[in-house]
């Protein structure tokens, strides 16, 4: 098979999407499942994505398609987000969860990492209250229980762990 | 990519309760996460409690975070690079909470002789990967009872504690009740311990296990059990490397606190093992046999090689003629090619962990000249002594040397204290003109002249990103010739036509050569635009010195700052003013570091606010930090600057070198983590 053929993918609503082989690649689901049954000359279905994130998805796979370090470029946890990425994931919230359902799905680990990373930068130095705001959380703990996750988990003002 | 159809309104959006819900996804947004947030989460709602709490018990270690103010009653904890005392003591706690959450440990490091009992006790963290424990056996206080083995022992537990101490230990005699339940306990845990990865006893309390652990119920219950070691940090004598090495086949890093081949010499070869760490001197001949069977060995550390002249010290009372016969371990012909049968060794990393105290110059002539040479592809080297030819025989045979670092035991830089090391100068400036892959350079020790720099060829590592090394030979105008550059310098102000008396123009003349020879030190180390560290000076470490300090008389004042007697300041420093040309070093915009302890700096005010903008990534500041025993800067000065660079930036911390050099010593070495 050519790298430079050409695949024809499907998002949930019908939106039919025409990537090169190698940007496809770049998603270990769709690399294994086109190793495996070769090319079928059919659209292949993403019922779990939707047009817009599919979109951004290949933007993202697009844009990295060079990059020789694409598979082992996220993993060191505490290596910063380069300027591009970094602009990338300023979306809304819902988009940014899409993404992350997305990259999960399609199992794009750098996308993954990214985007968690994303996520977890939203949490950094924030206190249960901020959090609750900034994630639209409902406090569903009882007073009592709030104490006892404090208690066992910190002692007063103190962290523990 | 073309999309082939308009696309439909999304559907509604997932909730952040979803995306954290999906285990797989849990754990990749709580790697990014310091334990303060994790604690955040789990307090925001139940489902972020049930989805964070694994990951918040994670990993525990207890000397850091709130856990030392809560588990350790007469300790201190560590905060910011200082230790600080604290007054608490809650065993029912600790042993509550690890009842309900030990099971989601998986790495534990312990240092309070709390967590240690209860985590032996309750036995519920039986899915530890890493079990680190660095704590005293002995619990104190003056009420002891002499240990027996207990009555309660189940059948199971007394099948598996079945031939641990050796023969002729008397229990009642070595152990008080409390340490020796602490031991069997701590047995149990490591043999229920189903798939353990790393374990660490620290050397001063394992070192007991030599004489009371039997070598075959060590065998049983550590290493056969443990198969899946891949790291192993012990003191255990009684069994040699070989024994190590062949029965745990995925051991990867080992470190011990003797010579593992003193007695029995690898003969033959063991891929496996990368890292080897001996906190004690080995011989020549041990050195070689190691780097000829272990030939994927990356870093191996020892304290330094034995030489001849150490060996003829150690056994003068051998008869000359028998000397180089017999026990191999003797023969101290230090050369290693000819023993390496002319192939050169691939390790990548050799450090010795304490050379300066003993002042080895044969050491080091043997290091130079017949070690160096063997080892082409050596990307880093520790050695904390100065020699004047390890720098060029450094640049000559080690190209590919990435970090050179001083050891972390470096007490102090001065010369008054440091009366066996040898005190060259310039040696290693070679490495910074030859090395052009060097990242590292942390070399506080060694020390080089402005002028030597300058007449020598630019350095070659343009991708340093670690520079630590006093810069020395600065001249600057005593008192009396700066009160007559003054006095010129108005006559000049007044008109440019005004003549100079001779001496006058002498000094100006001076004072320019001095300022040009700033100029380009500064446009040289300028030129390292990757630098993120950039560290001129080191303070003097003596905790003994350091308390005596408060009450003693031994500080005096030099220059409006506070130094210890006979420590500093350095001399003949940068002066790091702006009148100087510090301006010059604003091409370092990726500095995170700026260290100046100890140099005889004039950094004042309009220094602080250059470099507060100049800097936009400064996160440390070494130089007006508190003094650890008196709680704030030594000096009214150093409190008025740090006050000042607390206004401009508040993120920028003022950190001493004790923090750092306790943390190095504290977690073995920094190549070995």
């Amino acid at each position: 098979m050519s790298a430079h053929s050409q695949i024809l993918l499907t998002s949930s609503e019908g939106t039919e999407f025409i990537i090169d082989r190698d940007i496809a690649d770049k998603s270990m689901l769709l690399k294994c499942m086109l190793e495996d049954i070769g090319e079928i000359g059919q659209a292949v279905p993403l019922p779990n994505v939707s047009g817009p994130i599919l979109t951004k998805v290949i933007e993202y796979c697009t844009h990295h398609r060079d990059d020789p370090n694409f598979l082992s470029a996220n993993d060191d946890v505490a290596a910063e987000i380069d300027e591009w990425d970094l602009e990338y994931c300023k979306v809304d919230q819902g988009t940014l969860y899409e993404l992350i359902l997305a990259a999960n799905y399609l199992d794009i680990k750098p996308l993954m990492d990214l985007t968690c990373k994303t996520v977890a930068n939203m949490i950094k130095a924030k206190s249960p209250e901020e959090i609750r705001k900034t994630f639209n959380i409902t406090n569903d703990f009882t007073p009592e229980e709030e104490d006892q996750v404090r208690r066992e988990n910190g002692k007063g003002s103190r962290r523990l762990s | 990519m073309n999309a082939q159809t308009s696309s439909l309104p999304m559907a509604k959006a997932p909730s952040a309760d979803r995306v954290v819900g999906l285990p797989e996804l849990q754990t990749q947004i709580a790697a990014h996460l310091t334990p303060p947030d994790l604690y955040a989460c789990v307090q925001t709602s139940r489902l972020w409690n049930e989805v964070f709490i694994p990951s918040l018990w994670h990993t525990i270690h207890d000397r850091l975070y709130g856990w030392p103010s809560m588990v350790d009653p007469y300790g201190y904890y560590h905060k910011d690079g200082w230790w600080c005392p604290h007054h608490r003591k809650t065993p029912d706690w600790t042993r509550q909470v690890m009842q309900k959450h030990g099971h989601h440990i998986r790495h534990l490091s312990i240092f309070s002789w709390i967590v240690s009992s209860v985590v032996t006790d309750i036995g519920d963290c039986r899915r530890l990967k890493t079990l680190w424990i660095d704590i005293p056996w002995s619990q104190g206080g003056s009420k002891k009872e002499a240990a027996v083995w207990p009555e309660s022992l189940t059948s199971e537990e007394r099948e598996i504690l079945e031939g641990l101490l050796q023969e002729d230990v008397q229990l009642c005699k070595e152990f008080d009740s409390a340490t020796w339940r602490m031991i069997w306990q701590l047995w149990l845990l490591i043999f229920r311990i189903s798939a353990l990865c790393d374990l660490r006893l620290s050397a001063l309390e394992s070192r007991k296990l030599d004489r009371i652990i039997s070598p075959a119920f060590f065998r049983r219950a550590l290493l056969v059990h443990h198969r899946t070691l891949t790291s192993l940090r012990i003191d255990y004598k009684q069994l040699d490397l070989v024994e190590y090495l062949e029965i745990l086949p995925n051991l990867r890093r080992l470190y011990t606190g003797y010579d593992p081949v003193e007695d029995r010499p690898l003969d033959k070869t063991y891929p496996h093992l990368r890292t080897l760490v001996i906190e004690k001197s080995i011989s020549g001949i041990a050195f070689h046999n190691l780097l000829k069977y272990l030939p994927n060995l990356e870093h191996l550390g020892v304290m330094y090689l034995l030489t001849m002249l150490d060996h003829i010290n150690y056994d003068q009372d051998k008869e000359d003629d028998t000397f180089f016969e017999g026990d191999w371990k003797w023969k101290t012909d230090f050369t290693v090619s000819p023993l390496l049968d002319g192939i050169p060794s691939r390790l990548s990393g050799l450090h010795f962990l304490d050379v300066c105290q003993y002042g080895q110059s044969e050491f080091m002539t043997e290091v130079a000249f017949d070690v160096l040479p063997s080892l082409p592809f050596l990307t880093e080297l520790t050695i904390d002594a100065s020699y004047p030819d390890l720098g060029p025989m450094l640049a000559k045979y080690c190209k590919l040397l990435q970090v050179f670092r001083n050891s972390d035991f470096v007490e102090t830089i001065h010369p008054n204290k440091l009366k066996k090391m040898m005190a060259e100068v310039n040696e290693m400036n070679e490495l910074l003109e030859n090395c052009p892959y060097l990242r590292i350079f942390d070399a506080i020790v060694h020390r080089i002249e402005a002028n030597h720099l300058l007449g020598r060829p630019p350095w070659l590592c343009k991708d340093l990103e670690f520079f630590r090394c006093q810069l020395i030979g600065f001249q600057r105008l005593n008192s009396d010739e700066e009160e007559i550059y003054d006095e010129a310098i108005q006559i000049l102000k007044t008109s440019e036509n005004s003549s100079l008396l001779e001496e006058q123009q002498r000094v100006i003349n001076k004072h320019r050569q001095f300022r040009e020879q700033h100029h380009q030190v500064y446009d040289r180390l300028a030129s390292l635009t990757k630098l993120t560290t950039l560290d001129l000076g080191h303070e003097y470490l003596n905790r003994d010195d350091l308390e005596y300090s408060i009450y003693g008389n031994n500080r005096y004042s030099y220059g409006g700052r506070t130094y210890l007697v006979g420590h500093g300041p350095i001399l003949e420093t940068m002066e790091l003013s702006l009148a100087s040309g510090l301006d010059r070093l604003g091409a370092l915009e990726k500095l995170e570091v700026f260290g100046f302890t100890g140099v005889d700096h004039r950094i004042q005010e309009p220094e602080l606010e250059w470099m507060a903008k100049a800097w936009p990534r400064l996160t440390v500041m070494r130089g007006i930090h508190y003094n650890l025993y008196i709680g704030k800067p030594e000096d009214a000065v150093t409190a008025e600057l740090q006050k000042k660079m607390l206004t401009l930036r508040p993120d920028v911390k003022h950190k001493a070198w004790y923090g750092v050099y306790r943390e190095c010593v504290g977690r073995l070495f920094r190549f070995a983590e």
